[in-house]
């Protein structure tokens, strides 16, 4: 291997680690940004259940709770196994 | 000579059991200002009850209410877009969720290490719940209420924006359907416009189930509300 191809080498694997950070840096922002739409979602609900209010508010605001749960579980499992 | 036929005397008649139920409608009709034989479109309506979780076309649903009920305000329709107009997002939703099986005969993710190929599918299944949750949500708060008194159009286009707007019975000029359609005949299904004299000058029902009765039913409130101003009833 010659000197040029270890460079190559060297660059080839920092920028491939590169780009897994950014990858990482990316999923993670991503998933926050879900975090607060999940948030927005029950706050949605939780108007709309004001201006009209049927049956199944509660049954929308359950699940929206479980989205919420479901966005902080993802982010944690991001930060573990990315 | 005996007496060909002998009447019965007035205590013996068995005496009229009234319900405390037909006492109050009784009452009610009195203080409306109606006859004995007047029903109410609700009380019309009451045999015709439909109501279900996510139905689009609800009669007299009594759970319902909304932000600016009054006391004896009565929820008449409570009104959805038809379910089969929904079906554009169900199906793309289902071919969402069945689209990472592909992965398995196009190698689209297989450039990335393993831990960022789970991660690309459990986001990806995040995104279909999302585009589900939020669909679903803006078809069920999109909703067209019918009272006694007034009608009230809450459109709810997306997470972030909504409207609600609402005019009294009286201020109904003109209600008009439109069915047009294989569809939409075979379904029974249509929109329904109605003309108004307020502020915002036509309301418009989209993609409704039987626009006929509900064209009908606004028609008879209309007839109502007349019937009570002549009656000098005035809410």
């Amino acid at each position: 291997m010659t000197p040029f191809d270890k460079l190559l080498e060297f660059l080839t694997q920092t920028w491939r680690a590169d780009v897994l950070i950014l990858a990482k840096l990316g999923i993670l922002l991503f998933l926050f940004l879900y975090f607060l739409f999940s948030l927005v979602v029950i706050k949605q609900i939780k108007l709309m259940s004001e201006t009209v209010k049927g049956e199944m508010e509660n049954f929308l605001l359950l699940a929206a709770k479980i989205l919420v749960g479901l966005a902080v579980v993802v982010f944690i499992m991001a930060l573990i196994i990315l | 000579m005996p007496d060909v036929f002998v009447a019965k005397k007035k205590k013996d008649l068995p005496s009229k059991r009234v319900s405390r139920r037909e006492k109050r409608v009784e009452s009610v009709r009195k203080r409306h200002g109606m006859g004995p034989r007047y029903r109410r479109v609700a009380e019309r309506l009451v045999k015709e009850r439909q109501v279900g979780k996510i139905k689009a076309f609800n009669i007299l649903p009594g759970r319902v209410r909304f932000e600016t009920q009054e006391v004896r305000e009565k929820v008449i329709l409570l009104l959805r877009q038809h379910l089969v107009t929904q079906i554009g997002w169900v199906m793309t939703a289902f071919f969402l969720v069945l689209a990472p099986i592909s992965f398995i005969w196009i190698p689209m993710v297989d450039f990335m290490p393993g831990n960022f190929q789970f991660m690309t599918i459990v986001i990806w299944y995040l995104l279909v719940i999302a585009f589900v949750f939020e669909k679903f949500i803006t078809w069920y708060f999109h909703v067209f209420i019918i009272t006694d008194e007034r009608i009230i159009d809450v459109d709810f286009y997306h997470l972030l924006y909504k409207e609600v707007s609402n005019t009294k019975i009286d201020n109904i000029e003109d209600v008009t359907y439109k069915q047009g359609g294989m569809l939409r005949s075979w379904l029974n299904y249509g929109n329904v416009r109605i003309q108004t004299a307020a502020e915002q000058r036509e309301f418009m029902i989209e993609d409704v189930p039987r626009p006929n009765k509900v064209a009908k039913i606004l028609n008879e409130l209309r007839l109502e509300e007349e019937h009570e101003k002549m009656a000098g009833r005035v809410r």
